[in-house]
């Protein structure tokens, strides 16, 4: 009897113990649960935000279009010509002016928009910036577009090998970088209101071995946009930054348009459409989604590893292959002629 | 919809999302052990040795009279480097040059030149000719007098040439006047000091910020660039440290004494190629990169400075009225 009571008393303590480890497995279960909903939930919400974002920029841009000319009557702008297009005159500022006055007279005879053309050279910094305050004198400037731009090199290359360095630093640095925040302080220090555009690149995104010097160029314009747009966004200023992939212009030496590379007009078209839409952009939808797919593809530590590094300095070997091979074709076809 | 369907739904959800919650927390756990390893390793255990005249018989320190500069040459001359310092002011210089040959024994040069001009670097050249260098520290900088939006800043024009010359140009051509050699030699420490302003944009501070996020990348590009030829470039991004720069009177834990920040600092080269320095700002920096949203960290950076820029111009004020009623009795 004894030994019968204890037997029963000692399954009773089982079967609590086992209950009550049913119990711990349960909250444990019924807890992972829980944080696995909140943890999809959670991003859900930021991949449908970033969505939502996305669409409004690229896609809702196209037919939501606002009108630049609540800005002012005069854009400045160094090479697009696209915001005439828009309804604004334009000041085109650059170094050729024999290209200039090309530019100049298609927008006036597409468009019938007034044109103003500024010669400078950006490289050489200092006292150019008196002259084209001068020459803007009496314009109401409504948009700036800061969009000149130089590399050290024309193919990915160590710093040590840029030629004539001392030069290409102080000339890199007063293309990309002071003519953005110097035009700026000459043309809105009366306005109440304007929009800025400045170009920057995806390279300025993440730090870029054999890019170093531009992409640091290029994330200096980056703050800078973003800073000057907390500062006067409540001033009735907006300050947008474009961040582009890659465009076929001189600067790439007009690489073939795909689906990845976009011409330059059609770049600027999608961009003029995200004015009003967003302060950071990379400016149409395929360069969007390649720099996202960029930053989930190419993290840090393969970007920057001895691999990769070695493959974008032999980058430049297949692009004068492809050029060789293109020369070659269009010998053998004037040939056959 | 009714309850059957809606348990139904949940419990057939509840076995992914239980997949789910189980990998997130065997992740973090993950993650929170490797975080714990690697501070230990750079925080407590530190590079060792890696900072001494073995590199090479020269340290150029640039900025080195006042503050984290000054303090980066005296921890390199008790090291056992000898000083090369540049910096603009030459009695200045001559100070802290005789102070260090006296403390350290070691020997030291000077070169007084103003980095907020271009033409410069052939002086700087012919004086680092025959040096082995070994450590160069990019430590010139100038910031904002106090907070102001960019319109507003006086002399606005001079303002920013000086501080793209000082912030940027410096180290861009420092380097490439020291790089080649430390290549042929394969080995040399590259310091580049940027700042916190640098790691997001600071409105308020914006030519700051944007020349201090410059000096970041172009290191950090350049680490990588040369890190297998045996060079090691750091950016150092420090928060608040006591110095002349900063009007910073009384340190504290978070905002230390340059030599404090200084001797964590050095510990971090060659295990960080980008570091805060010093525990408490690598912390900080942690909780305003990765913890808040960039877009309420400018928002509240934007806050804190027309707070500041506030403060000081009242102060400014009353200083004025002060001095204009002083001159009224006299």
């Amino acid at each position: 009897m004894h030994f019968q009571q204890n037997k029963a008393v000692h399954s009773e303590g089982q079967e609590m113990l086992l209950a009550q480890e049913l119990y711990l497995k349960a909250v444990l279960t019924d807890t992972l649960a829980l944080f696995g909903g909140l943890t999809v939930v959670f991003c859900l919400l930021k991949f449908t935000w970033k969505c939502w974002c996305g669409l409004r920029q690229f896609v809702l841009s196209e037919h939501w279009q606002q009108d630049l000319r609540t800005y002012g009557q005069w854009a400045d702008l160094p090479e697009w010509f696209l915001l005439a297009r828009r309804g604004l005159d334009v000041v085109l500022v650059g170094r050729s002016d024999v290209k200039l006055q090309m530019v100049a007279k298609e927008i006036r005879n597409e468009y019938g928009r007034k044109t103003h053309t500024i010669q400078v050279d950006f490289t050489e910094g200092g006292g150019i910036y008196s002259s084209i305050a001068k020459e803007l004198q009496g314009l109401q400037i409504g948009i700036l577009v800061n969009n000149v731009g130089m590399t050290c090199t024309d193919h990915f290359a160590y710093f040590l090998e840029t030629p004539d360095a001392e030069q290409k630093i102080t000339q890199i640095i007063n293309c990309n970088i002071k003519q953005t925040i110097q035009n700026v302080f000459y043309i809105f220090i009366c306005l109440g209101k304007g929009l800025i555009i400045n170009i920057s690149s995806e390279a300025g995104v993440r730090p870029h071995p054999l890019l170093a010097l531009y992409s640091a160029t290029k994330i200096f314009v980056t703050y800078f946009s973003q800073c000057l747009h907390a500062e006067y966004k409540s001033m009735g200023i907006t300050v947008q930054c474009v961040a582009p992939l890659m465009v076929s212009t001189n600067m790439t030496q007009n690489m073939q348009v795909n689906c990845l590379v976009k011409s330059a007009a059609g770049f600027a078209y999608k961009a003029v459409n995200t004015i009003g839409h967003s302060s950071y952009t990379s400016g149409c939808l395929s360069h969007a989604l390649q720099s996202a797919a960029l930053s989930l593809l190419l993290p840090d530590w393969l970007r920057m590893s001895t691999f990769f590094v070695r493959v974008l300095r032999n980058v430049p070997n297949i692009r004068t292959y492809q050029r060789a091979e293109s020369e070659e074709k269009e010998w053998s076809s004037a040939k056959k002629k | 919809m009714d309850l059957e369907s809606v348990d139904e739904l949940i419990s057939w959800a509840e076995t992914p999302l239980l997949w789910v919650g189980g990998f997130t927390v065997a992740f973090l756990v993950l993650w929170l052990l490797y975080r714990l390893i690697t501070g230990v390793r750079i925080w407590i255990l530190g590079n060792g040795q890696l900072l001494s005249p073995k590199l090479g018989k020269w340290a150029v320190v640039t900025g080195a009279t006042d503050g984290i500069g000054k303090s980066y040459a005296e921890e390199l001359a008790r090291r056992g480097f000898a000083m090369m310092l540049i910096s603009r002011s030459q009695e200045k210089l001559d100070d802290v040059a005789r102070s260090l040959e006296e403390q350290f024994k070691v020997e030291t040069r000077t070169i007084a030149v103003d980095f907020g001009k271009l033409d410069i670097y052939s002086k700087i050249e012919e004086g680092l000719a025959e040096l082995e260098i070994g450590v160069l520290v990019n430590n010139v900088g100038v910031s904002y007098p106090y907070p102001e939006y960019y319109l507003h800043i006086p002399d606005l024009e001079n303002f920013i040439t000086n501080t793209i010359n000082v912030n940027m140009t410096s180290v861009c051509q420092m380097t490439r006047l020291v790089l080649p050699k430390m290549v042929e030699r394969s080995k040399g420490v590259i310091l580049n000091i940027s700042s916190a302003s640098g790691m997001y944009p600071v409105p308020l501070l914006t030519v700051y910020s944007a020349t201090k996020a410059f000096v970041d990348f172009f290191s950090r590009g350049l680490h990588e660039e040369y890190r297998r030829q045996g060079i090691i470039i750091q950016s150092v991004l420090p928060f608040f440290v006591a110095t002349k720069m900063t009007r910073i009177r009384k340190p504290t834990l978070d905002k230390p004494t340059p030599e404090r920040y200084v001797a964590a600092e050095l510990n971090t080269v060659g295990l960080q190629s980008q570091t805060n320095g010093y525990f408490p700002h690598a912390v900080m920096g942690w909780v305003t990169t990765r913890l808040v949203p960039s877009s309420i960290v400018i928002f509240l950076g934007a806050r804190m400075n027309r707070l500041q820029r506030t403060g000081y111009l009242r102060r400014r004020k009353l200083r004025e009225q002060k001095n204009g009623a002083s001159l009224k009795t006299e």
